[in-house]
């Protein structure tokens, strides 16, 4: 493995552990009042957030922004990956084994 | 996956299984057409072949039907569904003995890259648009060489949107578990997608 991603692995991996502890503390604190969905979905915020000052801070760096570039442009390509058709007759043999009336 | 409440007009994914719970097949019916191709897809990428797939995509909601009476609704209807079906693959996987890898193995991603080669960027190459079928094709062919432990991460995180915790509810592993394998089932996808770019000669 590359250095450079040796870096980030440890670096990315040092900010989650942290975090991670953090929101538990939040959530101990203020569980009651909101919902478990709430404190997830600010985890996934702020956790993009974070992605995105390592990469500011990292930008400057030639080696890390070209890694930082390309991983953001990577998982970009995973969400929009292209769905997946289920094929006929494996649709209509699912719907035939549970008994359910197909209406498409 | 939060979609749950956001199906305009239709009813939600809990009175549909409220419904199934009571018995009416309709209503289970229409989550099975509501889910059926998400499942597929990740069964498809998890088995890497039509006939598992389809196999596991069965036993998923099969399994599901006979457990709707237990669902407390504790997470998602989608979450529980997803998990059912992670380990309907994991299960069939090790029976059919298709993957050695074990969960236990220590997680390690060297395949022998040329450290000394230096890092190129692709991200603006026009051939890495979203919509070029042949990078998808790849990243798809990528996604099935991934590592067990990376790849189902990756499907449930990056490809299906699931938030950390779900994906971590679903796999039953700490939330730095499942991002320590996200962030490393990230890193092998960049590196497949920069040797395919370096062996088109696009760099």
């Amino acid at each position: 493995m590359m250095d450079l991603e040796k870096f980030y692995l440890r670096l990315s991996e040092y900010i989650d552990r942290k975090f991670e502890e953090e929101m538990e503390d939040v959530f101990a604190d203020f569980g009651d009042f909101f919902g478990r969905d709430i404190f997830d979905e600010m985890e996934d915020f702020f956790n993009a957030d974070i992605f995105e000052e390592m990469e500011d801070m990292v930008r400057k760096d030639s080696c890390c922004s070209t890694l930082f570039n390309t991983l953001r442009k990577t998982i970009d390509l995973c969400h929009e990956i292209d769905e997946m058709e289920v094929p006929e007759d494996v649709h209509e043999n699912l719907f035939r084994i549970l008994d359910i009336e197909i209406e498409d | 996956m939060r979609e749950d409440n956001k199906n305009n007009g239709q009813p939600k994914d809990s009175e549909l299984v409220l419904n199934a719970q009571k018995g009416s097949r309709q209503a289970f019916g229409e989550l099975v057409k509501r889910y059926e191709r998400k499942i597929y897809a990740l069964t498809y990428r998890i088995m890497r072949n039509r006939e598992d797939a389809a196999d596991t995509l069965q036993e998923t909601f099969m399994q599901a039907y006979n457990k709707i009476g237990t669902f407390e609704g504790k997470s998602g209807f989608s979450t529980w569904l997803y998990r059912i079906a992670v380990n309907t693959c994991l299960m069939k996987k090790r029976k059919k003995k298709l993957d050695t890898v074990s969960i236990d193995r220590p997680l390690r991603m060297d395949d022998g890259e040329d450290i000394n080669r230096e890092p190129v960027d692709w991200s603006n190459n026009p051939m890495a648009a979203i919509d070029n079928k042949e990078v998808k094709k790849k990243l798809d062919e990528a996604i099935a060489e991934m590592p067990e432990e990376f790849r189902t991460v990756v499907l449930l995180r990056d490809v299906d949107r699931l938030s950390s915790r779900e994906v971590a509810d679903i796999l039953n592993i700490t939330v730095p578990n499942m991002k320590s394998r996200l962030h490393r089932g990230r890193l092998f996808l960049r590196r497949k997608l920069s040797e395919y770019f370096r062996s088109r000669g696009e760099l």
